[in-house]
């Protein structure tokens, strides 16, 4: 029973982020039905979390279960209003080109029975594994941590404990807010409860990038790239413990791939993908710390990358960098003078400034390790290089530069953060180095299928 | 013609491997016992040095070198060295690599047990990074004082069968879960004897290769092969080749969700179906079932004192679990502190007047215990 609040709990923040994506695309959807629920379903607890947030900085309102009731029923009013005003221009629905779909052979529905069969029983057991009581380190300090506090004193707290500093107080505050509000909704703070909305990012994460392949693809391309997302070993890891990575991961693919599909399309589709992009990428900022330093600039190099070369027109050129200033603002410049008015620090794990450089012997090879000769990716490393090596042209000059170049700026980025500055330990203890990885998984598979059905294709 | 194709790209691959799978040899001894001569053996600064039945009988007043020239022809990662030792003694155990000057040896410390039977030393060479079996020089450093009758030494190695059935059986043991499989986890990997199997996930990091390369050597064989194909056959067998990937593909998956699986079902045994007082959570055995037993007692209350076994990862859990109150150590102010939790000290025990006394030494006011959990393991409350 505890765990029918997790449904109702999330109806209030999805139907938010639902009205909000309909919203932004306007007279020209481009969002499926499912994904557009499960993309509000992701950014709808940003959204609402931001704004709860915003009410209780500003002294507006509170962690009060009737406080964040409220502010999520006014953000609903006001986005439903809108929606009701509009709705004569939002009554066209998306539909997928009739030429992404190929006949079923009897060992393609064979195979994706069994593969199903043996994906659902990964899903449970990990679900068993979450629902747990509390066991790594940053669920039990930060995540679940500032959730409780948050809701055992019904407002932002930055200094957990009295004297031992901000810390992890600095880190944005969508996860443990959500858990507050799940909490709220059942009386008390239930473990499995606050942690099963974990599973659900990861199902969205499978989902979400089920919908973009499918977008391109047949529907036995897109289960292909379902299938090996679901069968990364640390994926599913996080798919199954109260982290925020995997989330994160969302996020950065729902804001790159509507980003690449912006590319690839024309006139109020390309404006409606732009807009969809602009606000994840404003949401980004309030989902974890790394998300400003590391996920930002190469967005902002890709997205002016897309405007250079990306045949737009002027005024779509203009649109674009109106909305992605706007949206990303919109969140980066209260998030930004909220820190700095607390003096709080702008990195993950490691405060930023101050750190000398020197080089740290050893990174690499931990690196290499734990890339290649560990079994957090299983084979998917050797696949990317290779598919990215075969197809070096489609990868790196066609719209899928989206995300190769997304992907390489920020690991090749995170290489010299390893190997100069004291974070060297994140990476030779294995501790920081995979996370960011973790990041990227839902990018690279779309690579990786994109570029498998190229070959294959091809050879058909 | 794709499956034709596949078979004999899996065929090629599995060809390639089986030099690095295959060795000759598994065991080399060399006996002292009841031996008329004994070759290639060298003594240095020796006091006494006698071949009889028993075996090499050495004694000697200084240090001094025992040495043989080697030409073991298989690898070997046991050492077993049989003696009879009187006096008991150390000594050092050396070895020539092959590549190095003339003077130098690599060493590792041993000592003989003093006894008037058989003993037996077993080194574990595996655990020795510089071991090599190809070593031309193989000896002891024997320590003044030193009675000792040298019997045999063996040199063990996996054979033919280890070397394909135990990287095979630790292909398929899996790891439990633990605080570092949020970062990474080993994956599959191998072994060559069961000593290694059953030190496998003992030890950080296991002692143990990992099965990737033999996955890259395949997938690196089938290229190969595809490129050899195309180049001199013109025939395109790309396709095979990612038929080939998928396979270990669906592999890897099932040996890494078989873990995944492996922890939900222990999980499920140790404790979802178990009541709270027998209740082990992964490798932190019953300290959580402890930590969410205690955390009541400190409902209401700003702090407690909180004394365990260790630091990590006892302290975070019990200030997550017991939120808002906050835990204190014992070198914190406890003053006006009236809930104590101790987890796994059994040197801390309540004396006659009810004050919790560690060393000798009382810590606490008087009170009383209100929730003993296991030995070592209470809730100890003051009394007003």
């Amino acid at each position: 029973m505890i765990y029918l609040w997790l449904p109702i709990g999330l109806i209030l923040p999805t139907t938010c982020g639902w009205l909000l994506l309909r919203l932004l695309e306007g007279t020209s959807p481009v969002l499926q039905k499912w994904e557009r629920a499960i993309a509000g379903f992701v950014l709808g607890g940003i959204l609402t979390t931001y704004v709860i947030f915003l009410t209780e900085i500003t002294g507006i309102g509170s962690f009060s279960f009737l406080s964040m009731l409220l502010t999520q029923l006014i953000l609903i009013g006001i986005l439903g209003g809108l929606y009701w005003k509009n709705r004569s221009n939002l009554t066209t629905s998306y539909q997928l080109p009739a030429t992404n779909s190929s006949p079923w052979k009897p060992w393609q529905k064979i195979a994706a029975g069994i593969l199903g069969v043996w994906i659902l029983v990964k899903l449970i057991s990990g679900f068993i594994l979450l629902i747990g009581p509390a066991y790594f380190d940053d669920t039990i300090s930060n995540w679940n941590l500032r959730g409780k506090a948050f809701y055992v004193h019904e407002e932002l707290l930055l200094e957990l404990e009295p004297g031992k500093g901000t810390g992890i107080g600095s880190y944005p505050q969508a996860v443990p807010l959500l858990k507050t509000w799940l909490a709220h909704l059942n009386g008390s703070w239930h473990e499995g409860l606050v942690n099963s909305i974990h599973m659900l990012w990861y199902l969205a994460a499978l989902s979400l990038v089920y919908c973009a392949l499918r977008r391109l693809l047949s529907i036995q391309w897109a289960l292909l790239g379902t299938y090996l997302l679901a069968s990364v070993p640390l994926y599913l890891l996080h798919g199954s413990a109260a982290y925020g990575d995997c989330f994160l991961s969302v996020v950065i693919f729902l804001m790159l791939s509507w980003a690449y599909f912006a590319l690839r399309s024309k006139e109020g589709e390309r404006q409606s993908f732009i807009r969809l992009s602009a606000i994840a990428a404003g949401l980004l900022v309030f989902t974890k710390s790394e998300a400003l330093l590391l996920h930002l600039p190469p967005l902002a190099i890709i997205v002016l990358g897309m405007l250079i070369v990306g045949g737009f027109t002027a005024a779509q050129k203009k649109s674009t960098i109106l909305w992605y200033c706007t949206a990303i603002a919109a969140v980066l410049v209260p998030w930004i003078l909220f820190k700095w008015m607390n003096d709080l620090g702008f990195g993950n794990a490691k405060e930023v400034s101050g750190m000398t450089l020197e080089w740290h012997e050893g990174v690499l090879r931990a690196i290499g390790l734990n890339t290649f000769l560990e079994g957090n990716w299983s084979l998917l490393p050797v696949l990317f290089v290779g598919l990215v090596i075969a197809k070096w042209k489609m990868a790196f000059t066609s719209s899928l530069i989206v995300f190769t170049g997304f992907f390489f700026m920020v690991w090749l980025g995170q290489l010299p953060i390893y190997m100069f500055t004291p974070l060297h330990v994140e990476a030779l203890n294995q501790t920081g180095y995979a996370r960011g990885i973790i990041h990227l998984i839902p990018i690279v598979v779309f690579v990786v299928i994109v570029l498998l059905r190229e070959i294959l294709e091809k050879r058909n | 013609m794709t499956i034709r194709s596949l078979f004999i790209t899996a065929l090629t691959a599995s060809s390639l491997m089986v030099p690095g799978i295959c060795s000759a040899g598994q065991t080399t001894t060399w006996s002292m016992m009841n031996q008329d001569t004994v070759e290639g053996w060298n003594t240095n600064n020796l006091t006494s040095v006698n071949l009889i039945p028993q075996g090499l009988a050495i004694s000697t007043q200084t240090d001094g070198q025992l040495v043989r020239v080697s030409e073991i022809l298989h690898n070997v990662d046991k050492i077993g060295i049989t003696y009879i030792s009187p006096t008991g003694g150390g000594g050092l155990f050396f070895w020539r690599a092959p590549g190095m000057e003339e003077d130098q040896v690599f060493q590792i410390p041993i000592a003989f047990k003093k006894g008037t039977t058989q003993q037996k030393i077993i080194l574990d060479m595996g655990q020795v990074d510089k071991w090599d079996a190809r070593s031309d020089r193989i000896g002891f450093i024997i320590e003044a004082g030193t009675q000792l009758v040298l019997q045999e030494m063996s040199f063990s190695g996996p054979g033919i069968l280890d070397r394909i059935v135990f990287p095979l059986k630790t292909f398929f043991t899996l790891d439990a879960m633990r605080a570092y499989s949020i970062n990474f986890l080993w994956g599959p990997l191998m072994t060559y004897s069961q000593e290694q199997l059953d030190q496998l996930f003992k030890t950080f990091p296991p002692s143990a290769d990992s099965w990737n390369g033999v996955f890259y050597s395949i997938l690196a064989a089938g290229l190969l092969l595809v490129f050899l194909m195309k180049k001199f056959r013109r025939r395109d067998i790309t396709v095979a080749f990612f038929l080939l990937f998928g396979m270990l593909w669906v592999v890897y998956d099932l040996r890494m969700g078989a873990e995944v699986i492996s922890f939900a079902k222990k999980d499920i045994q140790t404790w979802w179906s178990k009541p709270i007082e027998l209740k082990d959570f992964r490798d932190r055995n019953s300290f959580t079932a402890f930590a969410l037993t205690a955390a009541p007692f400190t409902e209401g209350k700003d702090n407690y004192v909180f004394i365990a076994s260790h630091g990590w990862p006892f302290w975070g859990s019990i200030k997550y679990e017991a939120y808002p109150a906050l835990p204190i150590g014992l070198e914190g102010d406890t003053e006006g502190i009236d809930t104590w939790i101790i987890y796994n000290r059994n040197d801390i025990k309540p004396n006659k007047e009810g004050r919790l006394v560690l060393n000798g030494k009382s810590i606490s006011p008087p009170g009383d215990i209100m929730m003993q959990f296991e030995p070592g393991a209470f809730v100890f409350v003051t009394r007003p």
